[in-house]
């Protein structure tokens, strides 16, 4: 036999579960434009009682839990995007400042430059005793050294920007491991306490995000609940609650190598190839020194062959010819490309003449460096530096398209995780109708078996 | 497919962005007109521009070389067809009656021929010569103090001035052989007031080196050849002007570079000899091998102005080095230090400059320009060529004329006609060379016309990648638009939408 008092209690229940459930949905929705918040679910399931004086099972109610969905194979592919796309990015950034340096579709660049510094020696050529040309060839060779050293100069301060970079970055992928460590204890000790995690696990999902934005991680999940965090050559970072710091290091090139902070001799840098950190690495050690290099390499044979030929002639009076350029600096490479002194302050010791005649001969051998095929034998100066801006040009294309590609890929994923895990008001909204039509019917349960009792003493009364 | 709000919103961002990142593109290519507006827009693009725009840059050179090469063209033409008018004159001269008032006047009008004749020769264009070779900052010709043997003489060597002329005016000097005689044997006198008084008296002996000495500081030196030597009764008449030239190959004072170390003096030794050459030449010489002190230091020995080097020699014994070689013409510097530790430095440089006999103190060095890859041209006509008998001149125009008016002068119809026949050769000689500059002209403006072709073309080439089409890139501006547009309403309006309406 049934009792009423069983029906309050399974009312009781049913009050109790729609609370919740509304009470989830008002968490859904209060965090519908919560970053990383991944939506929850109460999880209802039936309790039955066994009733033993009438030997039969009561059915009632319970949330078993609240669910945080959540597809633990989706997140893995987003943190493996993430260093896809912080690498794309922290290139494509260098990559604006440097093509915008070398910008030549407004006119002044280098390669203007370098024609008006051939052409004032072919003008010299044509006048060879004319202060104006001489004058004029001065200039122009100073505003193409200014220009070849601005260059330089740039491409050297943005490799010590991003060296500074890095360091910065290492610091703040220091934090975000400690925080995962941290994270861990409270999840191991949190789930044993068998409270509520989920907003810890989503914290920790956008960290572990943060973490291989900035450096290509692996990681796994241990049973008791921890993340370990390991670089791509297995070194371990996380290890459930303890985490390991990378430290900075000067090395010969006076650039920062990447180290373990408790180890300084184990160089991790050749481990670390992707993520923003791995993407500043290779433009600071590869891209930009690869296009210094280039300038270097157009300023020395510049510098050699212009020298060479000028040492050939005559000044205006009857010297042989000095120095065009100072040496070049193997030091400074590019960033040091002078004009000879001797020549600024007096430019009739410009060499332009083949003998101690004053003729203009050697102005247009000079000149005739222009076409001279100098770089590696096969390229003209003009050729080369244009070889060199289409070489820049294509580098940046590839990084926007691969930029716009990893993108993509990364909104797609962050998309089907949407669809998992997002809010939806729609949903909600019709969750919280349900919820609340399900606590209005419970409710004229309680009512119902009230009535019941009422109706049951006022028997008893009659 | 579960759409959430935060999906909806990214969509709906998305689709915004890109609908303003295809606007500010065109709105960027429209303000700039170009299709390149930074090196990844087209990398291929980029480079070719900066090809094409290379070679217009060189053609806008060669365009620029090429109009310089002719404008000088044009005045050197100009120049030697007054100077053709000029000869024509001269040789009417010649040709007319020559009774003996005649003849003064007609000298007269050679002497105001030669003087046209040396400012058209030292025409200057942009500030230099157009007649020194390549020395085109010295002044090719001055005006000659030349000898002229009388036709009736029977010596037949030959004859220079020498000396700077220091009279207040001009003056003709007279010299007749009293006895004939080998030199060293032979006497004369010269008369200073054409023939009517005679000095020395007696008559002086030419020395065995043939120089005597006419006066107001003049001399002048006859070589025999070993043929016919001097004989009684030869004429010799020299017409010295103010500020002439003597005739008399010459060395000039040894110039030392400004950059040199060594502080001691250069001068011409005294075992040097006049200048044997055929041509005006600078002679240099170089300090190699680290320098030394002087009569240590290995040196080289240019003698085209330092653009070829023979050498290196150890340096001679003793504080002398010779430049030129030419048996009994050796041009020798002596080189004496300021005092112990002056010495010579590797580059150290010195030159001197030796000039053939006449009037003509430039070279006969090309200049040249460059009209293309690799390619130059001659544009100018040096004073040697064309009014020279050295290198590749034919006459000597101001010598034959000098002579034609000295002849006229003295009546020497023989000598008249001869001058005559010269200046015939001359005016064909230099015909030739008008000729040649007009051909070179024309050469020129081929070059010319084809480089205009070819800049419309490389102009063309760079405009079609890197700039914009510019009615294309309006109808794609306003598709954009209208896509930017329908957008944004769009977005308007689905965020707008929620099943909060419907709910009471």
């Amino acid at each position: 036999m049934s009792n009423i008092s069983s029906i309050f209690n399974i009312a009781k229940e049913a009050l109790w579960v729609n609370q919740t459930g509304i009470n989830v949905t008002g968490a859904n929705v209060a965090n519908v434009n919560t970053p990383g918040y991944s939506r929850q679910r109460a999880v209802i399931g039936t309790r039955s009682q066994y009733d033993i004086p009438d030997n039969m099972i009561q059915t009632g109610t319970e949330v078993i839990s609240v669910e945080r969905l959540y597809d633990k194979f989706l997140e893995f592919q987003v943190v493996e995007q993430s260093d896809q796309l912080g690498y794309t990015n922290a290139r494509k950034d260098s990559l604006d400042r440097i093509e915008a340096i070398f910008n030549e579709a407004n006119g002044g660049g280098l390669n203007e430059l370098l024609g008006q510094f051939w052409k004032a020696w072919e003008d010299l050529a044509a006048n060879p005793s004319g202060q104006v040309e001489r004058t004029g060839l001065a200039y122009a060779s100073q505003n193409l050294a200014g220009m070849v050293r601005e260059y330089a100069g740039e491409l050297y301060s943005l490799q010590q920007e991003l060296n500074t970079g890095i360091s910065q970055t290492v610091t703040q992928l220091n934090g975000y491991l400690a925080d995962i460590a941290d994270l861990n204890y409270k999840i191991i000790y949190g789930t044993a306490g068998q409270n509520n995690i989920n907003d810890i696990l989503d914290k920790r999902s956008d960290l572990l995000k943060k973490v291989s934005d900035l450096v290509d991680i692996n990681y796994v999940e241990t049973g008791e609940g921890a993340v370990n965090v390991f670089l791509s050559n297995g070194i371990p970072l996380v290890e459930v609650i303890r985490s390991r710091d990378l430290a900075t290091q000067q090395n010969a090139q006076g650039f920062y190598d990447i180290v373990l902070a408790d180890d300084p001799t184990k160089n991790v840098t050749s481990a670390i190839t992707s993520g923003r950190l791995g993407g500043m690495l290779e433009m600071r050690d590869t891209t930009i020194a690869g296009y210094l290099g280039n300038l270097d390499d157009l300023a020395e044979n510049i510098i050699n062959e212009v020298n060479a030929q000028h040492a050939l002639g005559y000044d205006g009076y009857g010297n042989v010819g000095g120095n065009f350029f100072e040496p070049f600096n193997a030091l400074m490479g590019a960033r040091d490309m002078q004009v000879d002194a001797a020549i600024i302050s007096d430019p009739n010791r410009i060499a332009a003449s083949s003998t101690v005649n004053d003729d203009g001969e050697n102005a247009l051998a000079v000149g005739n460096l222009k076409d001279a095929l100098i770089m590696g034998g096969t390229a003209t100066f003009g050729d080369y530096y244009g070889a060199l801006l289409g070489n820049i040009g294509q580098t940046v294309a590839e990084a926007q398209r691969s930029l716009s590609h990893e993108t993509s890929v990364m909104t797609q994923l962050q998309s089907q995780q949407e669809q998992v895990s997002g809010v939806s008001i729609d949903e909600e909204m019709m969750n919280l109708v349900k919820f609340q039509l399900g606590y209005n019917a419970a409710a004229k349960m309680v009512s119902v078996a009230e009535q019941m009792y009422v109706e049951l003493l006022d028997m008893l009364k009659r | 497919m579960r759409i959430t709000e935060n999906l909806k919103f990214q969509m709906l961002m998305n689709t915004l962005s890109l609908a303003q990142k295809n606007y500010n593109l065109l709105m960027e290519k429209m303000a700039t007109q170009k299709d390149i507006n930074r090196p990844s827009d087209d990398p291929v693009g980029t480079t070719r521009v900066l090809n094409y725009q290379g070679v217009k840059d060189s053609i806008a050179q060669y365009q620029r070389n090429i109009e310089n090469g002719n404008a000088w063209m044009e005045i050197t033409e100009t120049r030697l067809e007054s100077v053709q008018d000029l000869i024509t004159e001269a040789r009417e001269a010649g040709l007319n009656d020559q009774s003996s008032q005649m003849r003064q006047v007609l000298a007269q009008t050679v002497g105001s021929i030669i003087e046209e004749l040396q400012s058209l020769a030292n025409s200057k264009f942009g500030g230099r010569y157009l007649f020194a070779g390549s020395a085109t900052d010295t002044e090719p010709f001055s005006r000659m103090i030349l000898p002229v043997s009388a036709s009736a003489n029977t010596f037949d060597g030959s004859l220079y001035t020498g000396g700077t002329y220091t009279g207040a005016s001009d003056k003709t000097f007279t010299v007749r052989v009293v006895n004939g005689g080998a030199l060293g044997a032979a006497t004369y006198q010269v008369s200073e007031d054409g023939g009517t008084t005679w000095q020395p008296d007696p008559a002086g002996t030419v020395p065995v080196d043939g120089t005597i000495t006419l006066g107001d500081g003049l001399t002048l030196t006859f070589v025999d050849d070993g043929s016919n030597p001097l004989t009684a009764g030869d004429i010799f008449t020299v017409n010295a002007y103010e500020s002439g030239m003597a005739t008399a190959p010459r060395v000039d004072d040894p110039q030392a570079a400004s950059n040199n170390t060594f502080a001691g003096t250069v001068a011409l030794d005294a075992a040097s000899g006049t200048y044997a050459g055929e041509t005006n030449k600078t002679f240099v010489v170089k300090f190699v091998n680290g320098g030394g002190a002087v009569g240590d230091a290995d040196y080289q020995v240019s003698a085209d102005g330092g653009k070829t080097w023979s050498g290196p020699y150890a340096a001679p014994w003793g504080n002398t080095i010779t430049v030129d070689s030419t048996p009994g013409h050796e041009i020798v510097l002596q080189f004496t230090p300021s005092g112990p530790g002056d010495d010579l430095a590797e580059n150290d440089l010195f030159y001197v400059g030796a000039s053939a006999p006449g009037n003509y103190n430039g070279n006969g060095e090309d200049l040249s320009i460059r009209i293309g890859k690799g390619n130059t041209a001659t544009y100018n006509i040096s004073g040697e060529e064309a009014f020279t008998d050295r290198g590749r001149g034919e006459v000597d125009l101001f010598a034959t004329l000098e002579t034609l008016k000295t002849a006229l002068e003295n009546g020497d119809r023989d000598l008249v006609n001869e001058q005559v026949n010269q200046l015939t050769t001359a005016q064909d000689h230099i015909r030739e060379q008008i000729a040649r500059v007009g051909a070179r002209m024309s050469g020129l403006n081929i070059s010319k016309e084809n480089y205009k072709v070819l800049d419309e073309k490389m102009s063309g080439l760079i405009s079609d990648t890197e700039d914009v089409d510019l009615s294309e890139i309006i109808v794609e501006f306003q598709m954009k638009e209208t896509a930017l547009r329908a957008s944004y309403s769009m977005a308007v309006e689905i965020g707008k939408t929620s099943i909060l309406d419907f709910l009471t």
